[in-house]
């Protein structure tokens, strides 16, 4: 956490930035070891109280939610998780705005490697554009001015301390290494030239997928200006040529058949029912006969879920700003798949891999939910061959 | 504070759509206001401790040797102690309520 960089362009913190920063960590540690089985206990107990309809586990979100409403442990426990995400932001934020001139220097002299294609006429999808994502100040999308790199840094400061360091450190790319693992999994033939990831951030992802396919050529798309300039200096620093563009995944500019590999991560609970069905069909469109449409979700499922868990989603659906939330994590995937054209779709929880699978190592798929980092929700299909 | 930053405004320091918790909207701006005192607190612990150590080590503590101070593993474990006793102290009463709410002991009060 301290001085020491990752990669060139990731946000130095000073003394007392780490100890800010560290603060959130423990907060949130907290939160999960005393509230969260402090708010478990409650709604088992609320829950046992209320009616539950024939041929469900447990009673209505909305019922659930009535009930513990009044409590101020609930209230509290809201207040308390949504302070902790708003103090990660500020932190992240201070932190970049302290140095941004630095960081927006070191991106216009990063080398040459890759292209970054940004669009000023671009309109935002309405579901991203509503509210800010997971109440980041000016979501992925605002920019203080149309050259800056600041919500990318931001981003990427902000997303290591997040997942309190589990999801790859500081390059926080163990949903890329995930991805390579399913796809070995289940298509261990597929050979990948030409791959495209949507919604790819600062492309954290994006570094470790094409890392491990040296040959590709390999596309990225997100709907921040700032975000994708900041993704390709990032990725240029590396040494890794990726190719980035300003684009709704809903409808790109890539042609017919233009890739062997299209996935996301951690993207579909971030738009919304009928988003999704149409970026299943522009996956299949830009797919090559035979290719591999991938998404990687949170490891999470409502038809899995307790109590608990259901408030824990409600709290990322209307307190965190993540309005897809439920939706994304109730939708029957695999057949969205398949309605979309899709053979072979299929759902389920993929090992996660921490690091760069090496050749002959196992991550399974379609197994039990090993909890949080350890695995992944990951929808997929080939398209046809003929 | 950088060129970009001078123009940031309120758009990038407030968020949009955010939803008001259930109950009176003051007691959850009261706890946001606590959570952050409470990280200058963390902050400020940590800094007493960069002064204390580069003290004991004979270095005069000023602003640039504590900035520049590199905490050991030592250190970095005595201040995670700290800062989670300091964070179980302040939401105790949190935790403290929640578990006699669990206990069916709520309607006592």
């Amino acid at each position: 956490m301290s001085a020491a960089r990752v990669h060139p362009i990731m946000p130095t913190s000073t003394h007392d930035e780490v100890a800010e920063q560290m603060f959130v960590v423990a907060l949130k540690s907290f939160i999960a070891a005393e509230m969260d089985p402090a708010l478990r206990r409650l709604s088992q107990e609320v829950a046992g109280t209320l009616p539950v309809a024939e041929g469900e586990s447990r009673p209505s979100l909305q019922q659930l939610r009535r009930g513990v409403s009044s409590s101020p442990l609930y209230r509290n426990w809201i207040s308390t998780m949504r302070a902790a995400q708003e103090l990660m932001w500020q932190a992240a934020g201070d932190c970049v705005d302290r140095q941004l001139d630095e960081l927006d220097h070191i991106a216009a002299a990063a080398p040459s490697v890759g292209t970054v294609r940004t669009n000023p006429d671009f309109v935002v999808p309405r579901y991203l554009a509503a509210t800010d994502t997971h109440m980041m100040p000016g979501s992925y999308h605002t920019d203080p001015t149309p050259t800056d790199v600041r919500q990318g840094a931001v981003f990427d400061k902000a997303a290591a301390l997040y997942s309190l360091g589990r999801q790859g450190g500081q390059m926080n790319d163990m949903r890329g290494h995930t991805i390579v693992a399913h796809v070995r999994e289940r298509f261990p033939d597929l050979e990948v030239r030409r791959v495209l990831e949507m919604g790819c951030t600062v492309g954290n992802s994006l570094v470790a997928v094409a890392r491990n396919y040296p040959a590709a050529e390999v596309q990225g798309i997100d709907v921040g200006a700032g975000l994708l300039r900041y993704a390709h200096a990032r990725a240029a620093l590396l040494g890794v040529p990726l190719h980035f563009s300003q684009q709704n995944a809903e409808e790109t500019d890539f042609a017919d058949g233009s890739f062997d590999l299209v996935y996301s991560t951690a993207v579909l609970h971030e738009t919304s029912a009928r988003a999704i069905k149409r970026i299943f069909s522009e996956c299949h469109r830009l797919l090559r006969p035979g290719g591999v449409m991938v998404h990687l979700e949170v490891p999470f499922r409502a038809e899995h879920a307790d109590n608990f868990d259901m408030l824990r989603a409600d709290y990322e659906t209307r307190y965190n700003n993540e309005p897809f939330w439920i939706g994304a994590v109730s939708a029957d995937l695999a057949e969205l798949a398949r309605t979309a054209g899709f053979e072979q779709a299929a759902a389920g929880y993929q090992d996660a891999a921490a690091v760069a699978p090496q050749s002959g190592q196992h991550f399974a798929f379609g197994g039990p939910n090993k909890g949080v980092y350890r695995s992944w929700y990951v929808v997929s299909g080939r398209k046809a061959v003929s | 504070m950088s060129t970009a930053a001078s123009k940031l405004g309120t758009r990038l320091r407030v968020q949009k759509g955010r939803r008001t918790v259930p109950g009176d909207p003051r007691i959850d701006t009261l706890l946001n206001m606590v959570m952050s005192l409470t990280s200058e607190v963390a902050v400020l612990r940590d800094r007493v401790d960069a002064h204390e150590r580069l003290a004991a080590a004979g270095v005069v503590p000023a602003p640039d040797t504590v900035d520049a101070y590199d905490p050991d593993d030592a250190a970095l474990k005595a201040r995670a102690a700290q800062r989670q006793r300091l964070i179980a102290k302040v939401c105790r009463p949190l935790v403290a309520e929640g578990s006699a709410e669990a206990a069916g002991a709520a309607e006592t009060h």
